[in-house]
């Protein structure tokens, strides 16, 4: 990927192809669910617009695909604050279960974590978001929000120390 | 820092050999320890399977855009904030130069038939200007702008004078006052101003328009001596009129009251020669359309200025010779 990146700088159009190609579905989902799936096909071309016009000044000190994140956050961010938007919805991201009829079901455990998540802060439900569902590490997540990489790993902590203090009883 | 802080980070395999060996032992040993790490591993498994399924949409657009139309530097914030500085600045310079260059007659184009006044050369033309401009109470300061000659052209037609005067020669100033003011009161004139000049009082009068004519034929019988004849070619004259007009301007109806008599106004004199050559100063075109436009209107009073002139003695060396 790095040579590719690097004919991308020089101007390689196909290798600038390529690298939609490759990054492009995880864009869009990174997105589509801080925006929402209506908006994140925008976002996702502004993404690779922007990097198109950037990437001579793409340096190699984060990962390009954390670097490619980075910008999608940005125009994720710009979006959500335009149009006055959590800047990362429970709902674009969670699964909403229908009550199911079967008792044995996990549905109830799942419910009952969905509420859990929506009593996060917005900033702990993002590192969640980020290092639970888009698989990110602390490092890259650090990156993104341009934050320490310990902030990260403080707020995953307390993220996760209060979900499990609401879920106790009800899940586990 | 415990043991439970670095639980999630030893979980996601964050934390480095050291610190992850000393949580494993830990966990070996500590039961409540093992079993929070159980709970926090059941909430990532539940959060990562709740996760939505996404779709991916636009690709080909995407693709075909990149690979479409790179952006130039050109076209970049900074290039297009400099383009459109430079736009604006070219249209502020265009506006600048038009109005630097357009008269400022061209805004205030006369009228047809406007009354036009101008000053003589005993006056620059930046007093004059002033003169016009100014308010009708600030010519009290200079006296000597009442002897400037001024001369009107381009009468409209139909135009009725507001104001009409009357010379009337006497032997004495107070007395001459008095009987004015009496021979007013029967007409309910009302003495507007009395400016005392020289051998001259010059008393205005303003009387219901009704009235006017029988007020000036008093005014007339009041004394032995009638108005000159050059008073009423003063009338007939264009110029003349135009005078009592611009007078008739400043003394008339919501002009203000108490204002002195200009030396213009009077119809006797040299003052009311033939007409001059019209000034190109816009000033003074604005003020004599203005007044033109004001006076068409129809006066519901007017204005009687009575001159009340001291006859000189004939020297006694005359009187003699005789």
């Amino acid at each position: 990927m790095e040579g590719t990146v690097e004919q991308a700088k020089s101007g390689d159009r196909q290798a600038l192809a390529s690298l939609v190609s490759e990054h492009y579905a995880r864009v869009y989902r990174f997105c589509a669910r801080r925006v929402g799936p209506e908006l994140a096909q925008d976002a996702a071309q502004e993404t690779f617009l922007t990097m198109q016009k950037a990437i001579r000044r793409y340096e190699s000190k984060s990962a390009f695909p954390t670097w490619l994140l980075g910008i999608a956050h940005n125009h994720c961010r710009n979006i959500s604050r335009k149009r006055r938007m959590d800047p990362a919805p429970l709902d674009n991201w969670f699964e909403h279960n229908e009550p199911s009829h079967n008792p044995s079901d996990p549905i109830v455990n799942r419910e009952a974590l969905r509420c859990a998540l929506a009593e996060l802060s917005p900033e702990h439900r993002e590192v969640v978001l980020l290092h639970e569902i888009e698989g990110l590490r602390y490092l890259e997540i650090a990156e993104i929000l341009g934050i320490p990489e310990g902030t990260v790993k403080s707020r995953l902590h307390h993220a996760f120390l209060n979900l499990r203090t609401n879920l106790v009883g009800g899940m586990v | 820092m415990s043991y439970r802080e670095d639980l999630k980070a030893y979980l996601d395999g964050e934390l480095p050999v050291a610190r992850a060996t000393e949580i494993a032992h830990a966990l070996e040993t500590d039961a409540s320890l093992r079993r929070e790490y159980e709970q926090l591993q059941s909430i990532c498994s539940a959060v990562q399977a709740g996760a939505k399924e996404i779709s991916i949409e636009g690709y080909e657009l995407t693709l075909s855009k990149v690979s479409a139309s790179p952006r130039h530097s050109l076209f970049s914030k900074a290039g297009r904030n400099l383009a459109l500085g430079g736009v604006l600045s070219i249209i502020i310079a265009a506006v600048w130069a038009w109005n630097a260059g357009t008269p400022i007659a061209w805004t205030f184009a006369p009228e047809e038939g406007a009354t036009k006044s101008v000053p003589t050369a005993s006056a620059p033309e930046g007093e004059a200007q002033s003169k016009s401009a100014s308010p009708i109470f600030a010519e009290k300061k200079d006296s000597r702008r009442y002897t400037q000659q001024e001369t009107v052209t381009n009468v409209a037609p139909g135009y009725v004078p507001s104001v009409e005067e009357v010379v009337i020669n006497v032997d004495d100033l107070e007395n001459g006052e008095n009987s004015v003011r009496a021979t007013g009161q029967m007409q309910a004139a009302a003495v507007q101003s009395v400016v005392k000049r020289g051998n001259e009082r010059v008393v205005t009068l303003r009387v219901d328009k009704t009235k006017a004519d029988t007020l000036v034929r008093d005014l007339r019988n009041l004394v032995f001596v009638p108005s000159p004849a050059k008073e009423r070619a003063a009338y007939a004259n264009p110029g003349a009129n135009m005078e009592v007009e611009r007078h008739a301007g400043r003394m008339g109806p919501g002009s203000g009251l108490g204002a002195p008599v200009p030396d213009a106004v009077k119809a006797d004199g040299p003052k009311m020669g033939a007409p001059k050559a019209l000034s190109k100063s816009a000033g003074s075109t604005r003020l004599s359309d203005a007044t033109t436009k004001r006076e068409k209107k129809p006066a519901e009073t007017k204005t009687i200025v009575v001159v009340l002139r001291v006859i000189p003695k004939a020297p006694a060396a005359a009187k003699t010779g005789h």
